[in-house]
């Protein structure tokens, strides 16, 4: 009972964002419009040349997220006439064994490719927010080349902000520039941890993405400029690595590359059937068709910290409602999706319930929506949520069921709108199956202020803490509660190629209370999940990094800093691991060995 | 009663004046304490003490009086013997009785000049602000609140920095006060100098601040009740710099953010813009303000370094000249391609164009030599023999 004609398009996210003004200036184009008008064609044919079926995928997950584009607006500057690539690092900074070279890619915010310890190798950086320049279809280009052309004099007076300012890319009267001048940033501390000193083996290639991108607190903007970076980064390095083969005489050189992408959302169908998922998959996958001038790739999330959250719940017909808790003073929209199994016959039998705050009605969604179906439902005091309902069909999984409830925000600053009530509300889902919800992610990294706060579910049986005071760091067994900590994993790294990478404590190496779960018992093809430090201890939060200009030791915790740690050495052990003979990359299994192998102990002493 | 405090004579007095609320244990510690007499403080009961003791000591009320020897030195010569504080009032006295403010209310702007050496001592412009049109302060109210996200950052700094440069300054250039207590009362005498011109100016000026354009600029110190244009803070930051620079690195004092600049030197302009950031980022001040400030700050510090030189050096040779510049705020801007001004922003770099005398807002004054300032040159010489000291 398919829906002719959807009310809406792709993401539904993305279309809320579009129906709360969000793109207004996008002049009704649709998303397939959007990404043309982007010119992406030309970046996805330099990313695969002729492997089609890999160009096709990525294609599809461009235009399902095609919308955020819009969404960003003023910040994304088209290039006019994107330039033509020249040399992207100067010979002397190219590997000594283009053979056994691999690129490593970081794809965060603000990334201070001026620092030398990131820049000797640097072979690109694409700045999305920037002023428009160099041979991408928006933002600005730097290249290794670029960077060592700058003239000292530009560093002489400012240091690095003169060289920032030279290239253009640190303009403060720009959300994205601005992040180019404070005291830290998410992605100098990943890059730092990722690519810092890295050597000549392993030219270094960055994606900076807006940061209203970043800010948005549901990272419902983030996956189109991912498949972007991605894009990028497959794109420079074929052209690397005809550019070193052609330097050292290697005609078929085939860099592989690593690519770190520390950002995470609470909610999805986790499952790798999401459309970038489903992208990164193709690319990924060990029996990839060839792509000239690309090896084996490898892209590394963070688990997520989203362990304890009390955002993902499992219902079933005779559960009985869950609490909704929707924070006071929350300036952005939350959401709640609920799935569950489509039932045979094709009928779409998954309903929600609401009741708001303190109230004893219900308002549900509609009986058997065609899927396709966008519907604002009006509460009993007059608020409005808006419920899409869709049907998802994961490949080789039964078809699901879902209803995304978009939620407005609680506080307002225009005396004019309304805000929805915040509290607890009550959420139900009718249904003769078990129905998996999850609150999506409403918060925002350090020192961008997005105004969100994080809404969770609630429950008389959930219980956070332990008797001794100490969060409770597995669900029990058997589930006493329909909240649960598995299937807290970062939704962005649920596809089968992922790396993901959860936190451990550096000074006995267990699992950090915060760190995502994967689905407990179900093993992944895989095999991707490891553990990297993201504490010192439960006393001394986060490991070392740098500031952003270098100067000055920070410590960051979180996931998002244990992932690059993995990243770093999944390129340093593909490097050590390489079959020069047989021309072999080491696979999953080898790899995975190598990184147990030079995890290092949990010491007192000696470290951080 | 306690007799412990009796035996160096002075630990029980130190906290009745509340000045230094030191207490001065051993004997080194006497000749640094600012006792008003000798060994502590006025108060009512010395006075009382010493009626009663003249009466145990001195046999009868009259006295004739003994040979006195008549004052050789010169007033200069005999400055260090003042306190602290009248020997400022001397500096301020000295240093401002040379100067003449000229407000234009027509061109908006104000002029400073200072007595030259020249016959009948004519003076002669050493520097000159225009404030910058009243569209401009509206275009850089956006500005001011996009360096706002710096804020978290800077807090700490802007707090301090609102009366306490000299602490960072001592952070880039050794300023202890053990060591260089001659050297920060010059500091301290320069910049009171330029504060008494700066708020002349400030006043003649009459310029609006950020707050008047939004109330989403929020500072987050208090905007104080004086003009914004141009910026007390970047007049002395750069005041200090450019002195440091004469006094301690004389020979990079002609191009100090050249091509061969030192790194002791960048730091103290380094210093000095980010000083004056601070306060676009507290959200007081705009970029234009410091750059006034900027060129303000330095013309005072080359008009005191000439006037302390030209009392110092030996008679019969050149005197030392100075030059400002003629800073128009309403050229301040930068062009975009079609020609519409938009807002310049401050920092070193800008700095570095507008000391090279070839920036559009700031062409140079002609340099001029300024009167001797005999005073002022016993600090300033004091200050180089600290200096000179320095590794013991």
């Amino acid at each position: 009972m398919e829906n002719d004609s959807p009310d809406f398009d792709g993401s539904p996210l993305l279309d809320h964002l579009r129906l709360l003004g969000l793109g207004a200036e996008n002049d009704g184009k649709s998303p397939a419009e959007v990404v043309d008008a982007l010119g992406l064609d030309a970046l996805l044919d330099a990313a695969f040349g002729d492997a089609q079926e890999i160009a096709a995928v990525f294609r599809t997950a461009l235009v399902h997220y095609g919308l955020a584009a819009a969404a960003v607006g003023a910040e994304l500057r088209p290039c006019p006439a994107p330039g033509k690539l020249g040399t992207l690092m100067p010979e002397a900074a190219m590997p000594s064994d283009p053979a056994s070279a691999v690129v490593i890619a970081v794809l965060d915010e603000a990334l201070p490719i001026a620092r030398p310890a990131l820049n000797t190798h640097l072979a690109s950086l694409w700045a999305m927010g920037a002023s428009p320049r160099g041979a991408v279809p928006f933002g600005a280009e730097v290249t290794g080349t670029d960077m060592a052309a700058l003239p000292a004099a530009a560093a002489h007076l400012r240091g690095a902000s003169g060289l920032y300012g030279a290239l253009g890319i640190n303009d403060i009267r720009t959300p994205t520039g601005r992040r180019m001048h404070g005291v830290r940033s998410h992605g100098a501390s990943v890059m730092d941890l990722a690519a810092s000193n890295l050597g000549d083996q392993h030219p270094v290639i960055g994606v900076g993405f807006p940061a209203e991108v970043v800010e948005d607190t549901s990272g419902a903007l983030l996956p189109f400029f991912i498949l972007c970076g991605v894009l990028y980064t497959a794109a420079r390095t074929r052209a690397l690595s005809a550019q070193i083969g052609k330097s050292c005489g290697s005609a078929d050189l085939a860099l592989p590359a690593v690519l770190n992408i520390s950002y995470g959302v609470l909610s999805g169908p986790k499952d790798g059937s999401d459309p970038m998922s489903r992208a990164l998959d193709a690319l990924c996958a060990a029996d990839r068709p060839a792509i000239t001038g690309l090896g084996p790739v490898h892209v590394v999330w963070p688990m997520g910290n989203g362990r304890q959250a009390q955002s993902h719940a499992v219902v079933g017909p005779k559960t009985g409602p869950l609490s909704l808790h929707l924070l006071p003073d929350d300036r952005t929209p939350s959401y709640v999706s609920l799935r569950t199994e489509a039932p045979a016959d094709g009928s779409f039998e998954l309903r929600a319930g609401l009741r708001l705050p303190g109230d004893t009605g219900w308002t549900y969604t509609p009986a058997h929506p065609a899927p396709g179906t966008r519907v604002d439902l009006t509460l009993r005091d007059g608020s409005i949520v808006r419920a899409y309902c869709l049907r998802e069909t994961p490949a080789g999984a039964p078809a699901r069921d879902m209803i995304l409830l978009a939620f407005g925000p609680t506080a307002t600053r225009d005396p004019s709108e309304t805000p929805l009530p915040a509290g607890c509300w009550t959420i139900w889902a009718e249904t003769a199956g078990e129905v998996e919800l999850f609150v999506q992610r409403d918060d925002s990294i350090d020192g961008l202020r997005s105004g969100g706060r994080q809404a969770r579910f609630g429950h008389a049986s959930y219980r956070r803490f332990d008797d001794a005071g100490r969060e409770i760091e597995r669900d029990p067994d058997p589930v006493a509660s329909p909240i649960r900590r598995a299937r807290s994993v970062n939704a962005y790294a649920t596809g089968r190629d992922a790396w993901r990478v959860g936190g451990s404590f550096d000074r006995d190496g267990s699992v950090v209370p915060y760190s995502g779960l994967g689905t407990i018992g179900v093993p992944r093809p895989s095999e991707g999940d490891v553990l990297a430090p993201s504490d010192r201890s439960r006393a001394l939060g986060g490991v070392p990094v740098k500031s952003f200009f270098g100067g000055a030791g920070l410590r960051e915790s979180g996931t998002s800093v244990a992932a690059p740690q993995i990243a770093r050495a999944l390129a340093t052990a593909m490097t050590e691991l390489y079959c020069p003979k047989s021309g072999d990359w080491p696979d999953r299994a080898a790899l995975k060995a190598e990184l147990a192998n030079r995890a290092p102990p949990g010491d007192p002493q000696t470290r951080n | 009663m306690s007799f412990e405090s009796g035996r160096s004579g002075r630990s029980g007095r130190s906290g009745r004046s509340g000045r230094s609320g030191r207490s001065v244990s051993t004997v080194t510690d006497v000749g640094q304490a600012d006792f008003e007499h000798a060994g502590g403080d006025s108060s009512y009961l010395i006075g009382d003490a010493l009626i009663v003791q003249r009466d145990g000591l001195v046999p009868s009320g009259a006295i004739t009086g003994m040979p006195g020897t008549d004052v050789t030195k010169d007033g200069p010569g005999r400055m260090m013997r003042l306190s602290p504080i009248e020997r400022a009032s001397v500096i301020q006295s000295e240093l401002i009785e040379d100067m003449d403010v000229a407000i234009d209310p027509k061109s908006k702007s104000v002029a400073l000049s200072v007595r030259t050496t020249a016959k009948g001592h004519p003076y002669a412009p050493l520097a000159s602000t225009a404030r910058p049109g009243i569209k401009d302060f509206e275009r850089d109210a956006a500005i001011v609140a996009s360096y706002a996200d710096l804020r978290d950052d800077r807090l700490p700094e802007i707090y301090l920095q609102v009366d306490d440069q000299l602490s960072f300054f001592g952070s880039v250039t050794p300023l202890q006060p053990t060591g260089f207590q001659r050297t920060l009362e010059m500091l301290s005498a320069a910049l009171d100098f330029a504060t008494m011109l700066t708020q002349r100016v400030k006043l003649g000026l009459g310029c609006p601040r950020p707050e008047l354009f939004s109330p989403l600029i929020q500072p987050v110190i208090q905007t104080p009740s004086h003009g914004a244009f141009p910026s007390g803070h970047s007049t002395q930051a750069h005041l200090v710099a450019e002195l440091l620079t004469h006094l301690r690195f004389p020979k990079h004092a002609a191009a100090p953010l050249g091509g061969k600049a030192d790194e002791q030197v960048l730091q103290l302009y380094r210093q000095a813009a980010r000083i004056a950031i601070n306060r676009t980022v507290a959200g007081v001040h705009y970029p234009s303000d410091s750059a006034a400030g900027a060129l303000l700050g330095v013309a005072f510090a080359r008009l005191l370094v000439a006037r302390a030189k030209n009392a110092l050096k030996k008679s019969g040779t050149k005197d030392t000249t100075a030059a400002g510049y003629s800073f128009d705020g309403a050229k301040y801007v930068s062009t975009a391609d079609d020609g519409t001004a938009l807002t310049r922003d401050y920092h070193t770099g800008e700095l570095a164009k507008l000391l090279s005398g070839k920036d559009d807002s700031a062409p140079p004054c002609k340099a001029f030599s300024p009167r001797p300032a005999p005073h002022f040159a016993v600090l300033w010489k004091k200050a180089e023999d600290e200096w000179k000291n320095r590794w013991g």
